[in-house]
């Protein structure tokens, strides 16, 4: 469905709303015409309604692993791994990673399994000349004959055709995808292989936790939405049969990507995409959260760096939005709640633009006590939000055993709205983006292939989870 | 079989809370006015969109009365159980009897025992002290029921995180039902802390910014309505209610006492529960004590011990105490009882059977004991009055009136509570009338006058006695009693100190009109500045007192009912005017410290005769009567002589020149003799009625008199009767003036009190000159010629009196000029307490006797 339509349902949604309100109104009052005030009034409470919802439910979401002492538990990696059963084919693609690549080449070397029953394919492109060196350096040190360098000339290019060169190559059970900078845990395939085998999942998602909370002030709050993400939210999700997977820490059972079809190499956020495909087809999706088997990830360095990135991952929202395929999922709570995931962005931005336009109204046309007492609520749900945020990071630095300093709280507090502000920037340009048709991703590529960020965390990089 | 135990144990709390708390709870205690203010601002509520019937000045916070609000909705307004405070009584009890199941679950969990429970319900539900203050509308068993079902939702079973979110938002709303609530705070904190598990971080932190997000709501009001900051804030000169300065007033309220000082309110309040409950009061602190002593050890007194110590560390640290500030102490002073009972209990250890004997015998004694005490919760009807009240005012005010009432039949006065009801729009709560500037300002426009009943209550007095409140007490100073219903009251009561020590009374009270008012303010001035000593009448102008100035008090006491100032006055009268050897008239002149002359005047004896008459018909003495005849004996004997076979009222034991009497016209007075030949049948009094007529139609008709009126004296010769002039005796005797007018006010009177018609010819004859002379000039000369002309430039308002007595019955609507011009609107608008000279003693009297005859105040 596109765009254009979706806005007609918004709008059949509103008539109807207020043709509710008015024979409402004329049942109970007598009244035929409504005011202006009335409206006024009107929309107000309702926007004011959908508001506290969403306020509240995102609180719900960030709150979820914590409602019961129990839950945090059962999330974990199981305690005691299994005999391995599956045998996995990592897939490492990269591109311009001359940097890190090595060692991450040796970490995914490293993890604890038997070498017969694993296998890494590290995915560089042919014009990528830095990257292959580096990583036919470690491989010659290694010098293992389960890892291979597999050069990519395809188009378009980008990560999802690269990954589909790996997974046609791939030989093993499982399909496991690393990004150039991970640090997976040595046990990851053995926690992997435990839950396939003992819940009989299809795909797993691994924690993926960004660590570098002390490096700026909106990386406190990055590192916030990956924890509160990883550590609650996503278990919510997995709940009701819903989990949009990251971009990396993934195991798919290969057969299952196979069937359907590897990923899609004309969407943004591939990785969130399958994750839809696949659920539609009935694949069981675990998600297994524990500090010490988290892979460790850090955030964009620079303020655009992040903003592009969110413009990236937006961008690839609406997109998998537009296509509908999440329509096709088999429960009406996985569509609302596919829907709401995919706009969660916008949603936002819809609030902050919408805020201003409701206290004007709310001034000009006096509202009376309660209805005013009651457009404070959503407010009273975002002072909850920081509160919750703050001992959010607390906990974080509990978990990861790191030290909490003082000024955490009050930057927090002072960053809270600056950072809300900047993730609507991200989302209002993926917005404008989109509908001025500027859609292509080799452009994006070109630009961003042309930046040197100090560690290179552009677009254009694998290392962002979807 | 547990099912079943368990099923009995709750059928019995249910039953037995329910029955102890609701067998007479509509009669006892006596409606309280708080209860009145929250049934009627939730009758604001749920009718008027509005927080208060009044300014809602943030004296608390409103979710108390929301839910009555709701309780009024749900169970058909708030006439439902008859009184308005019944219908709250009813959610009392309703919230009373919840919250004992609730601390039932709550002790029996943390005690561990059933029995560890049931002894706890019996403190909270059974001891008198808990009921006379539970069954009241009081914000504070509201309170007590929210903070009790947090307790619960915290310690029900393993918590998450919305359970504590849930339960901490039940406890904002405790907070917002009765402040007080907050001091609970550490014990809930504990509480949290104590249940929260691995979790703990977050729960408490979502428990502490949901609780505080609740509270906030009550300042967000505040803020939306304008009425946060203090008045003047920001250089704002509205006049506003501000809840800054609400806070900062309520701070300020008490004493600083500490609490074991006789002086602190805590020590008062302490009194009062010991006397509804010594054994609850003495028992609940010792295990209070005791349960936190313990509590070091052992854990499961912990946290009864902290929410008891938590509540117990503001009431013994607060300036300000009420007695029912107890309230929310009682279920976790019960459950601290319970709690230690039953770990006193269990140190008898592995003998289960000896153990339950134990407690088993704490809740049997603690039941007889307790529920054996009586202070008539079950039996005395306390509000038999209040409904007595409201009825008598339902049946007998006109719909206008405007009524000063308890609060706490505020509603059943107000509104009609059926079809056929007559609503009482103007009643006022008598609290608001002192306090609110909208009431005794913008409705009552500062005047008590505008008041015309007052329902006189305990409450009331202790608004004057206990908060001096000024304007109440206006009222009720200027009130009469019209009803009081105080049959079996227990209470001493003593009005005229504005004492009384229970409320199971009422009264009524009809504010006196505007013309006793007045007449009572002059007559209080009068009394203030010219009486003197224990009744010695001086005339500052000249020092003196005489025998009429006496007579004038003694007139204007008996009129005015005040038998203190009419025995005082006369006795000074006797003492030192009535001293003469062979008769018992009054000598007329006292000066200083001696008798200056020992001649009486016959105005004087005549007055002070009807006076004690009067007081005799008014009081019932006999002396009075007795005194009355002795004098009028005299007056017939010693001042009326017999000329030509007609009576002659002569102008005293002087009165002798020559070979006549000196006659003052002015001493003349028929509506005396009528009175006294009532009394007094025997003497011809009436004879003496019919000769004066005779003789003033003599007098006025005289050729040479053009005007129609009196002269001050006339010589009477005492063979032939033939008057003459008696210029050569008395100065400015041909003219009309200082004594003449009087004359006319005395036929007035007889007109109106024995409708003669001589007296109507009489007031006929003078009115004509004097008619004309105010329609000419709007005023009269102080003294005219009988030829007509004006003797002097100046008027005098004594001698206007007797003009205006004429009028009244020969001219109303010139009497009526008059007497707007000369006594009513000053007075009226200013009730200074004095017409014209202050310190004019003749003025004053005479303006005041004007005043009363035009009103028809003089009663015969």
């Amino acid at each position: 469905m596109s765009l254009l339509e979706r806005k007609i349902n918004i709008w059949t949604l509103t008539l109807a709303g207020l043709a509710v309100y008015l024979a409402g109104r004329l049942m109970w009052g007598g009244m035929i015409v409504a005011t202006m005030r009335d409206l006024v009034i009107a929309g107000f409470a309702i926007v004011t309604v959908l508001i506290s919802a969403q306020a509240f439910f995102f609180l719900y979401l960030i709150l979820y692993a914590w409602n019961e002492p129990d839950t945090i538990e059962k999330n974990k990696s199981p305690k005691r791994l299994i005999e391995p059963r599956f045998s996995f084919t990592a897939l490492l693609p990269a591109r311009h990673e001359e940097a890190v690549i090595g060692e991450t080449i040796a970490a995914i070397a490293n993890i604890d399994y038997p070498e017969e029953m694993k296998e890494l394919l590290v995915l560089v492109r042919g014009d990528d000349r830095e990257t292959l060196e580096a990583a036919q350096r470690v491989m010659d040190t290694l010098g293992r004959e389960n890892i291979k360098l597999v050069v990519v000339n395809d188009t378009p290019v980008n990560k999802p055709n690269q990954l589909n060169w790996g997974l046609y190559r791939a030989k093993n059970e499982v399909v496991a995808i690393f990004d150039a900078e991970d640090q997976p845990h040595p046990d990851i395939y053995k926690i992997v292989n435990t839950v396939m085998v003992r819940e009989g999942t299809d795909v797993v998602q691994s924690g993926v936790q960004l660590v570098n909370y002390r490096s700026s002030w909106f990386a406190a709050f990055n590192v916030l939405e990956y924890y509160f993400w990883f550590k609650s939210a996503l278990h919510f999700f997995a709940r009701q049969g819903v989990v949009p997977l990251g971009g990396n820490t993934v195991f798919f059972k290969r057969v299952w990507l196979n069937r359907a079809g590897g990923w899609d190499e004309k969407c943004l956020t591939e990785d969130a995409e399958i994750g839809i495909r696949l659920s539609k087809m009935g694949a069981r999706i675990a998600v297994v959260y524990d500090e010490e088997h988290a892979t460790a990830e850090e955030t964009p360095v620079t303020l655009s760096a992040l903003v592009r990135q969110r413009t990236r991952w937006n961008m690839g929202f609406l997109q998998v939005l537009g296509r509908g395929e999440w329509k096709g999922l088999p429960k009406w709570n996985q569509r609302i709640l596919t829907g709401y995931l995919l706009v969660l962005p916008e949603i936002l931005v819809g609030v902050l633009l919408v805020a201003p336009i409701l206290a004007w109204a709310g001034a000009v046309y006096g509202l009376g006590i309660p209805l005013a007492m009651f457009s404070y609520v959503p407010l009273g749900l975002l002072i909850m939000q920081l509160v919750v945020a703050v001992t959010g990071m607390w906990q974080f630095t509990r978990d990861y055993k790191l030290i909490f300093p003082w000024w955490m709280g009050p930057m927090l507090v002072a960053g809270f709205w600056p950072y809300i502000v900047i993730l609507a920037i991200g989302a209002l340009r993926a917005v404008w983006r989109l509908v001025v048709g500027n859609l292509m991703w080799e452009k994006t590529t070109h630009v961003n292939a042309h930046r040197v960020d100090g560690l290179g965390y552009a677009g254009v990089r694998y290392g962002e989870m979807g | 079989m547990g099912r079943w135990v368990e099923g009995l144990i709750m059928a019995a709390v249910i039953i037995g809370a329910g029955v102890v708390h609701g067998h007479n709870m509509f009669n006892f205690p006596y409606y309280e006015n708080d209860e009145g203010v929250y049934v009627a601002q939730a009758w604001a509520a749920g009718n008027l969109s509005r927080l208060s019937p009044y300014t809602y000045w943030y004296d608390h916070a409103p979710a108390g009365w929301l839910l009555i609000a709701l309780w009024q909705k749900i169970s058909g307004g708030g006439f439902t159980f008859g009184m308005s405070v019944n219908s709250g009584r009813v959610l009392m009890w309703g919230l009373h009897v919840a919250t004992a199941v609730l601390l039932y679950l709550v002790a029996k969990k943390a005690a561990g025992s059933r029995l560890g429970g049931v002894v706890a319900v019996i403190w909270f539900s059974l001891s008198p002290l808990a009921i006379y203050y539970q069954r009241r509308v009081l914000l504070d068993n509201v309170a007590t029921f929210w903070v009790m079902l947090a307790v619960w939702i915290l310690t029900r079973e393993k918590l998450k995180l919305w359970t504590a979110a849930a339960a901490a938002a039940t406890f904002g709303i405790a907070v917002l039902s009765k402040e007080v609530a907050i001091f609970f705070v550490p014990a809930f904190s504990y509480l949290v802390w104590n249940r929260a598990g691995k979790n703990r971080s977050f729960i408490m932190t979502v428990s502490f910014s949901v609780c505080g997000l609740v509270i906030g709501l009550y300042f967000l009001l505040a803020l939306l309505k304008g009425e946060f900051w203090p008045r003047g804030f920001g250089g704002e000169v509205m006049e506003r209610v501000s809840m800054v300065d609400t806070f900062r007033e309520q701070m300020s309220r008490g004493v600083d006492f500490p609490f074991w000082d006789r002086r602190s309110l805590f020590y008062s309040a302490w009194k009062t529960w010991e006397t509804k409950d010594p054994i609850w009061t003495w028992g609940g602190t010792i295990s209070l004590i005791a349960g936190g002593v313990l509590a070091i050890r052992v854990k499961k007194l912990r946290v009864p011990a902290i929410f008891g110590w938590s509540f117990a560390a503001f009431l013994l640290t607060s300036r300000l105490i009420i007695d029912f500030y107890i309230l929310p102490m009682i279920p976790f002073v019960a459950w601290c009882f319970g709690a230690v009972a039953g770990w006193a209990g269990e140190k008898l250890k592995n003998m289960t059977r000896l153990r339950a004997i134990w407690v088993a015998e704490v809740a049997g004694l603690s039941l007889l004991v307790l529920g054996g005490q009586d202070i008539g919760q079950f039996r005395r009807d306390e509000n038999f009055a209040h409904r007595q009240a409201v009825e008598y005012a339902k049946a007998n005010f006109p719909i206008e009136s405007v009524i000063v009432a308890d609060s706490s039949i505020y509603l059943d006065l107000k509104l009609a509570r059926f079809e056929s009801d007559p609503p009482l729009l103007n009643t006022h709560w008598s609290w608001k009338v002192e306090k609110d500037p909208g009431i005794y300002g913008k409705r009552l426009n500062n005047d008590w006058r505008n008041v015309d009943y007052i329902l006189v209550s305990h409450e009331t007095l202790k608004l004057v006695r206990q908060f001096g409140a000024e304007f109440i007490k206006a009222i009720l100073d200027n009130s009469v009693h019209e009803a009081i219903w105080i049959n079996g009251s227990t209470a001493y009561l003593d009005r005229t100190k504005y004492i009384s020590t229970n409320g199971d009374w009422m009264g009524v009270n009809r504010v006196k009109d505007d013309i006793s008012i007045v007449l009572d303010q002059t007559w209080k001035d009068y009394k203030e500045r010219f009486v003197h000593d224990y009744g010695m009448v001086v005339d500052p102008a000249t020092g003196q007192t005489t025998s009429e100035g006496q007579a004038y008090a003694m007139l204007r006491a008996v009129w005015m009912g005040d038998k203190k100032a009419f025995d005082g006055v006369w006795g000074w009268t006797r003492d030192h005017l009535q001293h003469r050897s062979d008769d018992k008239l009054l000598s007329w002149l006292w000066k200083g410290d001696q008798l200056m002359d020992f001649a009486t005047a016959t105005d004087a004896d005549l007055d002070a005769a009807l006076a004690l008459v009067l007081a005799n018909k008014k009081w019932g003495e006999e002396k009075y009567l007795e005194e009355a005849k002795r004098i009028m004996a005299y007056i017939l004997a010693k001042e009326v002589v017999r000329i030509d076979g007609r009576l002659y009222l002569t102008s005293g034991s002087g009165a002798k020149e020559g070979a006549g009497y000196l006659v003052n016209p002015s001493y003349f007075s028929p509506a005396h003799y009528r009175t006294f030949a009532e009394v007094d049948p025997e003497h011809p009094w009436m004879t003496l009625v019919q000769d004066t007529y005779w003789l003033v139609e003599q007098i006025s008709t005289r050729t040479e008199n053009k005007t129609g009126l009196v002269p001050n004296w006339i010589w009477v010769d005492e063979k032939t009767g033939q008057v003459a002039s008696a210029g050569k005796f008395r100065e400015g005797a041909d003219d009309y003036g200082f004594d003449a007018f009087r004359l006319y006010f005395r036929v007035a009177l007889d007109r109106a009190w024995f409708s003669s018609e001589e007296a109507l010819k009489l007031l006929s004859e003078a009115s004509r000159f004097l008619a004309s002379e105010w329609k000419a000039g709007g005023r009269l000369a102080a003294v005219y010629g009988l030829d007509g002309t004006a003797r002097t430039e100046y008027a005098s308002l004594a001698n206007s009196m007797g003009a205006m007595a004429v009028f009244l019955s020969t001219r109303p609507e010139l009497a009526e000029e008059m007497y707007e011009v000369l006594l009513e609107k000053k007075e009226l608008e200013e009730l200074t307490g004095w017409w014209g000279d202050m310190n004019n003693y003749y003025d004053q009297n005479w303006a005041w006797l004007g005043y009363a005859l035009h009103n028809r105040r003089l009663n015969k």
